[in-house]
């Protein structure tokens, strides 16, 4: 047999357009990560041991985050591939370029109105703006350049999640070098200790993580809208992102007592994961009655397949032969049953 | 992205960054009564409000002249032993390749015991000073750049100011 001249793949133009996204990002991802090198890379050569402590006590945070954040899915978790993106997104292309905005927008706050009210209100007043939108613009990128990954407000919720918790790491390094300064470099690793156990012990739990997940849920309303979704709209994802700025807002405002900046930011996103969870379930749970009634998943299977125990379970269960193609079987039904669900 | 990158920052560069003091006021860098100094400044003088940040540090600027006044959150009462090390430090992080001599003993107009010493290289002359808080819990340091062939009369002005440093009692 002779086999056919293989054909030159046309890149379509959906293709092109998901190209041209990622190497946008990638772009991005470089220009942030230029200007926190520009910014800090004096600290390595002055402060090298503080400098990689500051760095090092993060990693622990970011993995712990990462796992958690993509344990919050239900069924299974998000791809890994695009999780890390989410994370690199917040930690380069918005922590860099929020540098710039907010430095240029506060000084814009500190002529106008004066250094004291600067000092108290312009954080408050700028980085809901800027980093909001910047660390949803990772979000939408993640939307454009995987379209599969982000179906519904469930999935722009923790992703959105995993590009604040990127921005969080670097800010917390950034302010752990900061707190260096304002130490007068007396006892630079405490400094970025006290810092550390400040940013991460106290408000840790309310940070950016929780802002960008409202936010990245609003996104994913808009998906959903554009798929065709019934819980699809554009008020609830305005509204999502109104929240997040609100939430930052009074994150950075003076005179409210931490603890209750914390705990406000996280019981929202807590309300807000389980209704979205909620829903998502029920409208999976349906899905696969639908499919039962239908005859294309036995009862037994699509019991377990919500389930990463049950389907685990099912597997150990089915001889070696079997467990393969029981596994693609399950990845295929749930991936059906996603996208219906989100 | 791009507009909230570029915008703000330009939008910034388009305002002067230096407002007029008053001659004889006070510019007061710190958190608090208890927690703060005061120096007073005298004619021509002006605060670039986008460096400065009360809580933190007041940039002061007159005729190429720069006053940087630090407040500085000391860990602990043990930390003022490394201030001057630490002064270099922050110089060598901000103004590479300048160099702040030892530090000599000093008192402040205000009688307050104080550190001094001269900064130089990169083409600027200049002084550090620090001086230790009531608490010695925090201390103020004061750094002045200033081009070569900066007038004598206005090297002095800029002394007079960071020796005019003077502490609030903190509030009962």
């Amino acid at each position: 047999m002779i086999a056919g001249k293989p054909s030159t793949p046309t890149v379509g133009p959906e293709l092109l357009s998901i190209r041209l996204v990622e190497v946008t990002a990638v772009v991005a991802c470089a220009f942030g990560a230029a200007v926190l090198s520009w910014q800090f890379f004096r600290f390595i050569v002055v402060f090298p041991s503080a400098t990689v402590l500051a760095g090092t006590l993060e990693i622990p945070l970011v993995l712990f985050g990462v796992v958690m954040l993509r344990l919050l899915r239900p069924a299974r978790p998000p791809a890994m591939t695009w999780s890390a993106a989410a994370v690199v997104w917040g930690a380069t292309a918005a922590a860099g370029c929020a540098l710039l905005a907010n430095r240029g927008l506060i000084g814009l706050w500190a002529k106008a109105a004066g250094t004291r009210f600067a000092a108290d209100w312009s954080a408050s007043l700028s980085a809901p703006l800027n980093e909001e939108l910047l660390k949803l613009c990772g979000v939408i990128m993640i939307i454009l350049a995987a379209p599969a990954a982000i179906l519904g407000p469930l999935d722009g919720l923790i992703f959105g999640a995993l590009v604040g918790l990127g921005f969080q790491a670097t800010e917390n390094v950034t302010y752990g070098l900061n707190s260096i300064i304002q130490a007068g470099a007396t006892a630079p690793a405490r400094a970025v200790i006290d810092s550390f156990t400040i940013r991460v012990g106290l408000t840790a739990l309310g940070s950016h993580w929780t802002m960008t997940a409202i936010a990245g849920a609003g996104a994913g309303y808009l998906v959903a809208r554009r798929r065709g979704a019934e819980h699809g709209s554009v008020l609830p994802a305005v509204a999502c992102l109104g929240t997040a700025m609100a939430m930052h807002l009074i994150f950075d405002a003076p005179q409210i007592a931490q603890v209750i900046k914390v705990s406000l930011n996280l019981a929202i996103v807590i309300v807000v994961y389980l209704l979205l969870a909620h829903a998502y379930l029920s409208r999976a749970r349906l899905a696969l009655a639908e499919r039962v009634s239908a005859g294309a998943i036995s009862p037994h299977e699509a019991d377990g397949l919500l389930s990463r125990r049950k389907r685990r379970q099912q597997r150990d269960q089915a001889t070696a032969a079997e467990r393969r193609m029981l596994s693609a079987r399950q990845q295929s039904h749930l991936a059906d049953v996603e996208r219906e669900a989100a | 992205m791009a507009l909230l990158t570029a915008g703000w920052p330009l939008l910034d560069s388009a305002v002067a960054n230096r407002q007029p003091l008053a001659t004889g006021a006070n510019v007061t860098v710190g958190s608090g009564p208890g927690s703060s100094g005061t120096v007073t400044v005298g004619p021509g003088w002006y605060v670039q409000p986008a460096l400065s940040n009360p809580m933190q540090n007041f940039v002061l600027t007159k005729d190429g002249v720069v006053l940087d006044i630090r407040h500085v959150s000391l860990v602990d009462s043990f930390q003022m032993a490394f201030a001057w090390l630490g002064m270099r430090q922050v110089l060598s992080l901000t103004h590479p390749g300048s160099v702040l001599s030892e530090p000599a003993h000093t008192t402040t107009v205000h009688g307050r015991q104080a550190l001094t010493g001269t900064i130089s290289g990169l083409g600027l002359i200049g002084m550090g000073v620090i001086v230790p808080g009531p608490s010695r819990e925090f201390a103020i340091a004061m750094v002045m750049l200033a081009p070569h062939g900066t007038s004598r009369a206005l090297i002095q002005a800029a002394r007079r100011i960071l020796f005019s440093l003077t502490f609030s009692a903190p509030s009962r």
